[in-house]
């Protein structure tokens, strides 16, 4: 199917790389490559052609959640075609490198069909940011900000009280406050980046109250145009809004009871695409967040080890190991409710998940000696060990902090109790007294959270490191047992 | 040009005009010996036209003579050099010591007993045998497939990898009964083979041209699996283990898919490959087609029921033997036999079926009973000796 739709060079290269590159060939990267990068451009087109609905992401989620899945089906695919074609199962030459190149191609491959929603993202979000300009928005925004005392659409925009004695509650519409209503959060108070936004206190200033009716009116005209003009629709009545403001105003306190609000959810629809706008102006994109890219790393690492893993090992053999590591989690969670519901169950299940990485550890060594005979056994735990080893490490790491006192438990640590001391004042009142070791505690504290980060981060990048080098050797620990005598 | 059986039998096939065993054998010299450019495209150009001529009017081979006396002539020119000097540390590629495989489970358990043989560079060892005796078992012990209960194996071929079964693998190739399903063109597979068995770039092409017009699947190249038959698999499976030049070659009943004339030029391929000057292999097969097993076989191994009953020489089966047999067929009975063929010659007959055995003594030579039954105005249409066959094996009688 590659070849009918491929261009006649790339055909050409599959064929060079047939008969020069093999590994290459299997992997078929020449094609992901260039299907890869029509896809990217079908994805980034895709997000410069979606309407932008600033007041809602599902609508870009949802194209973001039906491009992984194409890419899914297409990487499916493309394993199948890299799977279909096996040098180790039928015993071609071996060379060391090989397998460096081809957890290299097959992680590579994999990355592509995984980033493939990415361009969407990122092309959405750049026509989104460049939808208007910066100093239009922040017009905009504080245009809003300073119109709003004279949209009423809650008393909560203005100085308000309860009156106990007649239960309800009063409102000035002269004296507003929350004034800097569309201003996104996370930008508040940079005054630094964005100097050009009204903080709270100019805002204050600047709002006066306003008698004349038409003025008012005027006001609010501009206050629906500006929600239009971002896709909200405001729908209320400018003439009825100027008549509350002016009755409000003139009245100066008054109860709630009597005016009507009305509907102020838009607000929130404005506030929700003024949030939107900046995030996609000024904001990091959630893709190129660190926790989502370490994510995308282990599912990208995890799918190449299974696909190399199923490439050197028979199929049922595989199919066991998967079937082996979902169930031995449950198994031990068993073990330890029965075994060792006297003490405690979380760390006695903790301990055997331990156990069997240590003797999925030692089949290496079982399997590295000279056998004669292909052995299932053995196998599923090597296979065990080559899927977990990157992980465990960090596992280890964690619950050394989690059940001893190997990082003196900083966690749970509840400082400002250990060491206070409470006394009685010169007016006989209890108060928390300090002393040095309160301070140490609290340097102690960050001492073992960064000595613990410090493993942790070790026990992360060591194992992807020391697993890619030994990455030929356990090929070899795989072949071998592929090539061994079956009993049957 | 050297002289050997080698080059007289491509003149005997020239004189003969049989121009498939003559193109496939000048296709053979490309790959063996060290030729010019100029002369191995002649000689590809004379395999093509003779496929072309056979598609479309086989009875026009006479149009090849030309070409066919011009290689021949440029042929008779050369200094012949090996293409490939085989390295070689030993001619055993294969070596059991009394190894035994039993399988517990099932309705009739089963026990291949002790057998020790080698496979050695260039000759052919056949496996024969009843259904369900072991043959298969013992093809799928020497490919590394199932493992031995007792007794030991060795590569010797391979020097220090001896005990090494990748490496093995990497040296030996095993075509069973059911061929594994492959995907893609049939090009593609055989360019891949070749690739992981590190011939790779032009070389690979060439090989890949040369076994495809070698064993006329040139046309079959861009065919995929669904495409082509049974019998056009089991050659494409020989080609694709061919290609890559394996020290052994184990087939499992390799015959089973093919039509008799298929199965002649299969077996007579089979020993030119075994025998080969640059790249001999040891081949060892399977099949219930004993006669034509045995006309290529160096070796025989006869199992019966797991057990071990000849493993040796074909040529020298039945050499010591109390008896000569025959096997005839023809529009008679077995009382019609019976009574023209009486004693003192200690004739005794034995309804195989489809055909008679005689046995008789040792003197009995084969014309002097066709001549009795041809006195007798016997109506005969099969008559064979089989008195150094192992064909005698599977009658227990005789």
């Amino acid at each position: 199917m590659f070849k009918k739709i491929a261009p006649g060079f790339l055909n050409r290269l599959d064929t060079y790389l047939l008969t020069k590159y093999p590994i290459i060939w299997i992997s078929k990267v020449h094609y992901v490559l260039w299907f890869g990068l029509l896809l990217y451009l079908l994805s980034t087109a895709i997000g410069f052609l979606v309407p932008i609905n600033l007041t809602s992401r599902a609508d870009d989620g949802l194209w973001f959640v039906l491009l992984s899945v194409v890419s899914f089906i297409i990487s499916w695919f493309w394993g199948y075609r890299y799977l279909i074609f096996n040098k180790e199962k039928n015993f071609g030459k071996l060379n060391f490198t090989d397998e460096y190149k081809n957890f290299f191609l097959v992680f590579f491959s994999i990355f592509v069909f995984v980033w493939f929603a990415s361009p969407f993202v990122i092309s959405y979000n750049t026509k989104m940011a460049h939808l208007y300009t910066d100093e239009e928005v922040i017009k905009d925004i504080n245009t809003l900000n300073e119109l709003e005392p004279y949209i009423p659409t809650s008393y909560y925009s203005y100085e308000n009280t309860y009156d106990t004695l007649k239960k309800q509650t009063y409102f000035n519409i002269n004296k507003t406050n929350n004034l800097n209503n569309y201003t996104p959060y996370r930008y508040l108070n940079d005054t630094i980046n964005f100097p050009l936004v009204l903080s709270n206190y100019k805002l204050s200033l600047s709002y006066k109250p306003i008698s004349d009716f038409e003025k008012v009116k005027s006001k609010v005209s501009l206050h629906i145009s500006i929600c239009k003009k971002y896709g909200v629709n405001p729908g209320i009545n400018e003439t009825e809004i100027a008549q509350n403001y002016i009755k409000a105003q003139k009245a100066g306190w008054m109860s709630v009871e009597e005016i009507n609000f009305g509907n102020d959810y838009y607000k929130e629809e404005m506030r929700v695409a003024f949030n939107n706008l900046f995030e996609a102006k000024f904001g990091k994109l959630f893709i190129w967040d660190k926790d989502f890219l370490w994510g995308m790393f282990y599912v990208v690492f995890s799918l190449s080890l299974l696909l190399v893993l199923f490439k050197l090992n028979y199929w049922k053999q595989f199919l066991i190991t998967i079937i082996v590591m979902g169930l031995y989690p449950l198994l031990a969670f068993i073990v330890s409710q029965i075994l060792f519901s006297f003490s405690n169950t979380e760390q006695s299940f903790q301990w055997l998940i331990f156990l069997f990485f240590m003797v999925t550890a030692i089949s290496l060594f079982v399997s590295s000696k000279k056998q004669t005979k292909f052995s299932p056994f053995i196998n599923i735990l090597n296979q065990v060990f080559f899927l977990i080893v990157i992980y465990m490490p960090m596992m280890v790491v964690y619950y050394l902090r989690r059940y001893t006192n190997l990082f003196h438990d900083f966690y749970s640590y509840n400082y400002g109790s250990a060491s206070a001391k409470t006394e009685l004042n010169m007016y006989g009142q209890k108060i928390e007294v300090y002393d040095y070791t309160y301070y140490l505690d609290q340097y102690l504290y960050t001492y073992w959270q960064n000595e613990y980060d410090f493993w942790f981060a070790i026990a992360k990048y060591l194992p992807i490191i020391l697993f890619l080098i030994a990455l030929p050797f356990m090929k070899k620990l795989f072949v071998k047992q592929l090539a061994l005598p079956r009993r049957t | 040009m050297v002289e050997n059986k080698f080059t007289q039998q491509l003149k005997e096939s020239f004189a003969s005009k049989d121009y498939s065993l003559f193109t496939r054998r000048c296709l053979d010299f490309t790959n063996d010996y060290k030729l010019p450019e100029s002369l191995v495209f002649d000689i590809f150009e004379l395999r093509k036209s003779f496929l072309s001529i056979i598609e479309v009017n086989p009875s026009q081979q006479e149009l090849l003579a030309t070409e066919a006396a011009s290689v021949l002539e440029k042929l008779k020119n050369q200094d012949f050099i090996l293409a490939n000097s085989p390295d070689k540390i030993s001619d055993c590629v294969f070596k059991a010591t009394d190894i035994t495989k039993q399988f517990h489970s099932g309705k009739s358990p089963f026990k291949l007993h002790p057998i020790s043989f080698e496979l050695k560079l260039g000759e052919i060892t056949g496996v024969v045998g009843e259904n369900g005796n072991g043959k298969t078992t013992l093809l799928r012990i020497i490919s590394g497939q199932l493992a031995t209960d007792t007794g030991n194996i060795e590569f010797p071929a391979l020097g220090s990898f001896s005990n090494n079964w990748y490496e093995a693998k990497n040296k030996f190739a095993f075509i069973p009964q059911r061929i594994p399903k492959w995907h893609g063109t049939l090009l593609e597979n055989l360019l891949f083979f070749a690739t992981i068995h590190d011939i790779t770039g032009e070389q690979n092409l060439k090989q890949i041209d040369y076994i495809l017009f070698r064993l006329g699947l040139d046309k079959f190249r861009d065919l995929t699996w669904d495409q082509i038959s049974s019998g056009y698999r089991m050659r494409f499976e020989l080609a694709k283990m061919l290609l890559w030049r394996p020290h052994l070659l184990i087939l499992d009943e390799p015959l089973a898919n093919l039509d008799i004339n298929a199965q002649q030029l299969f077996l007579q391929d089979l020993k030119f490959f075994a025998q080969s000057q640059s790249n001999p292999i040891a081949i060892i097969l399977s099949s219930q087609q004993l006669h034509e097993i045995e006309r290529i076989a160096d070796n025989i191994i006869f199992i019966r029921q797991g057990k071990t009953i000849y493993n040796g020489k074909q040529v020298e089966f039945g050499i010591d033997r109390a008896v000569n047999s025959f096997e005839v067929a023809g529009n008679f009975t077995l009382q019609q036999l019976q009574h023209c063929l009486t004693e003192p010659m200690g004739y005794k007959i034995e309804d195989a079926g489809t055909a008679f055995i005689i046995a008789c003594k040792v003197e009995v030579k084969w014309f002097e009973v066709l001549s009795i039954l041809q006195k007798n105005e016997f109506e005969l249409n099969y008559y064979r000796d089989i008195s150094q066959s192992t064909r005698q094996l599977f009658h227990k009688d005789i």
